[in-house]
């Protein structure tokens, strides 16, 4: 069996910022999957504030992305045909919230991305840029205390690149969000404190800048 | 957390009109389509029935001839006389009445109105018999029989062609040579398997044979019209009549019976059998529609599971359990069934509703049917649009974003 991890140990803090580097196929985007309980291991521990992750249940796991996680991905992720708005409320409407604050909070998340007039565009209406941003809304609208962004940069271009990074450092800094960035470009890591480099599913460097 | 799903199921079926209108087109053709053959076809069963029952349930008719077929024919065979209609009712017990019919195809005409009509000539029990009720004037009486007045009944479809909105009753109109006076108009009784019953003139024996077509033979009954007592075995009845006609028409035992007796309940056992397999027929292949109705569901299902899929990784992602993803289209499949069951079933309402005046027969509004078609496209439906999302909700979040 092909193993896309072969012995990693990290720690984590909260409110760090780390970017997670590292060719393709090394085992970067794996790893954020089971941080972020999208994915379980075959094998190991993973903590999260305490709780032993691998003990969770699939119900369980979708819980604690409820309540404590945020995800951006790639390729956006938003559901087609189905206005920004909607899709940040989304998570909201998981958590039961009532109509009124769910929308109040959205536009708020919206506002904070820079996409005040947006609101009623589906994802098709919507650059790619401008997508992820929504996206970055729709994970951010939460509050939760982690972030993982898998190559949200991937799609974009050097402009729109540099807004997704300055919302990221923003939200760290202001917030206090933990971030975990996997990305294989060195300038967006470098809005990092912390950069881990995977290769062949270990861990080959683990720098933070002073 | 239901509510919650329902609003969910809602948005996402508005968000793809298209998708749902195709789901619901393929349930409510299904349902539609079952629904109103079944309820034509029993209409149509409950027609022949009804129509058969106006003719007399219990009625027997005595003919010459040896009956159907290509011996049937009654050239050359002798009729029947009136002696023959008394003996048989003095001496069967289960005869609780009988009329002798002789019938004359003539031109009537009335005013400048001119028609062939078949008029029959009888005795007044015919009526009783044949389960005719007057709608206006008198039937004729024995002492009309016996004096053989140039009396007569009609019925509606005579009252149309000859009178058109004229009243008929105390009107004469001149049938073959004579003048002859209606005196009542029957109730209308419709079309049967067999012609137009309303087209008839009904007189005094007597005055068929004295007044229009004189009389050259006491041979000229060429029916025996007999209504059975209630509950009478019509197989006995009908062997004890033959005998009793074999007896007085000199039949050796080696001659074939030269007469031959038809039964309504026979006839209406058939028809009813007939027209019940006619239906089944059409239920089943109301049942094949129904069937690629679903495979259309499943079709549209299995096209967008791929989008469904992403959807669902989507979903879990940012913190749906997979209950809740599951409830969620549990409640789509239902909601999108429900709605195209519901309308089937409405049109079905109004198309048997227009077929049944169109084709002429009983609308009965079937409840079994409307529930079983209705729990079919529901099964259908959810089993189709439920079972891929939950091969989907079981995939590890990551692996159902990826699903491509």
């Amino acid at each position: 069996m092909f193993q896309a991890l072969k012995g990693i140990d990290l720690t984590i803090h909260r409110g760090e910022f780390v970017a997670i580097m590292g060719p393709s196929g090394s085992g970067k985007s794996t790893l954020m999957n089971l941080l972020g309980c999208l994915d379980t291991p075959t094998t190991g521990s993973y903590r999260y504030e305490g709780i032993e992750v691998e003990t969770l249940n699939a119900n369980q796991r979708s819980l604690l992305r409820r309540y404590a996680l945020g995800f951006v991905f790639q390729g956006f992720n938003l559901l087609p045909r189905t206005s920004a708005l909607e899709n940040v409320e989304l998570p909201l409407l998981y958590r039961g919230m009532a109509r009124k604050e769910r929308e109040e909070k959205s536009i708020a998340a919206l506002n904070s991305v820079g996409l005040p007039n947006k609101l009623n565009n589906t994802p098709g209406e919507l650059s790619g840029g401008q997508q992820q941003r929504v996206a970055i809304a729709r994970a951010i609208v939460t509050e939760p205390s982690t972030l993982f962004a898998d190559e949200p940069t991937g799609n974009l271009d050097s402009v729109t690149t540099q807004d997704v990074v300055e919302i990221l450092t923003r939200l760290n800094a202001n917030r206090g969000i933990t971030i975990l960035l996997v990305t294989h470009e060195e300038d967006v890591a470098a809005c990092a404190r912390r950069t881990i480099v995977i290769k062949d599913g270990l861990v080959a460097s683990d720098t933070t800048r002073s | 957390m239901i509510w919650n799903a329902f609003a969910i199921a809602v948005r996402e079926i508005s968000r793809n009109l298209t998708r749902a209108f195709l789901t619901v087109l393929g349930i409510f053709i299904g349902v539609a389509s079952i629904i109103t053959m079944v309820t034509l076809g029993e209409g149509a069963t409950l027609a022949v029935k009804e129509q058969i029952s106006s003719l007399g349930s219990n009625l027997l008719t005595l003919r010459p001839g040896a009956g159907f077929g290509s011996r049937g024919s009654s050239a050359g065979v002798p009729h029947f006389t009136e002696k023959d209609a008394v003996i048989l009712g003095e001496q069967i017990a289960s005869i609780a009445a009988i009329a002798p019919v002789r019938t004359a195809s003539l031109s009537t005409i009335y005013l400048n109105n001119a028609r062939a009509s078949t008029i029959t000539g009888t005795t007044s029990t015919y009526f009783q018999i044949n389960k005719w009720n007057i709608a206006e004037g008198r039937f004729f009486t024995d002492a009309d029989l016996r004096s053989g007045s140039a009396v007569c009944v009609i019925g509606n479809t005579v009252r149309v062609e000859l009178f058109g909105t004229d009243n008929p009753i105390g009107a004469s109109i001149r049938i073959g040579r004579a003048s002859i006076e209606v005196i009542g108009l029957l109730a209308t009784k419709g079309q049967a398997g067999m012609g137009d019953q309303d087209d008839t003139i009904i007189m005094p024996l007597s005055t068929l044979q004295r007044r229009l077509i004189g009389r050259t033979s006491s041979n000229d009954i060429n029916q025996i019209s007999i209504s059975a007592v209630e509950g009478t075995d019509s197989i006995a009845l009908i062997a004890e009549i033959t005998q009793i006609m074999r007896q007085r028409r000199n039949l050796q035992s080696n001659q074939d019976n030269d007469f031959n007796i038809f039964d309504t309940r026979q006839i209406a056992e058939t028809l009813g059998s007939t027209t019940q397999l006619m239906t089944m027929l059409l239920a089943a292949v109301a049942g094949v529609s129904l069937l690629v109705g679903g495979i259309g569901i499943m079709n549209i299902m299995l096209v967008s599971v791929t989008e469904r899929t992403r959807e669902i990784g989507i979903r879990l992602a940012i913190g749906a359990t997979a209950s809740e993803v599951l409830l969620q289209f549990l409640v789509e499949a239902v909601t999108l069934s429900c709605i195209g069951g519901l309308v089937g079933i409405l049109l079905a309402f109004a198309l048997c509703y227009g077929l049944a005046q169109v084709i002429k027969v009983p609308f009965h509004f079937n409840t079994q049917i409307n529930v079983i078609a209705f729990a079919f496209s529901a099964i259908v439906g959810v089993l189709f649009g439920y079972t891929p999302a939950r091969r989907a909700a079981k995939l590890n979040p990551i692996d159902a974003l990826r699903h491509e």
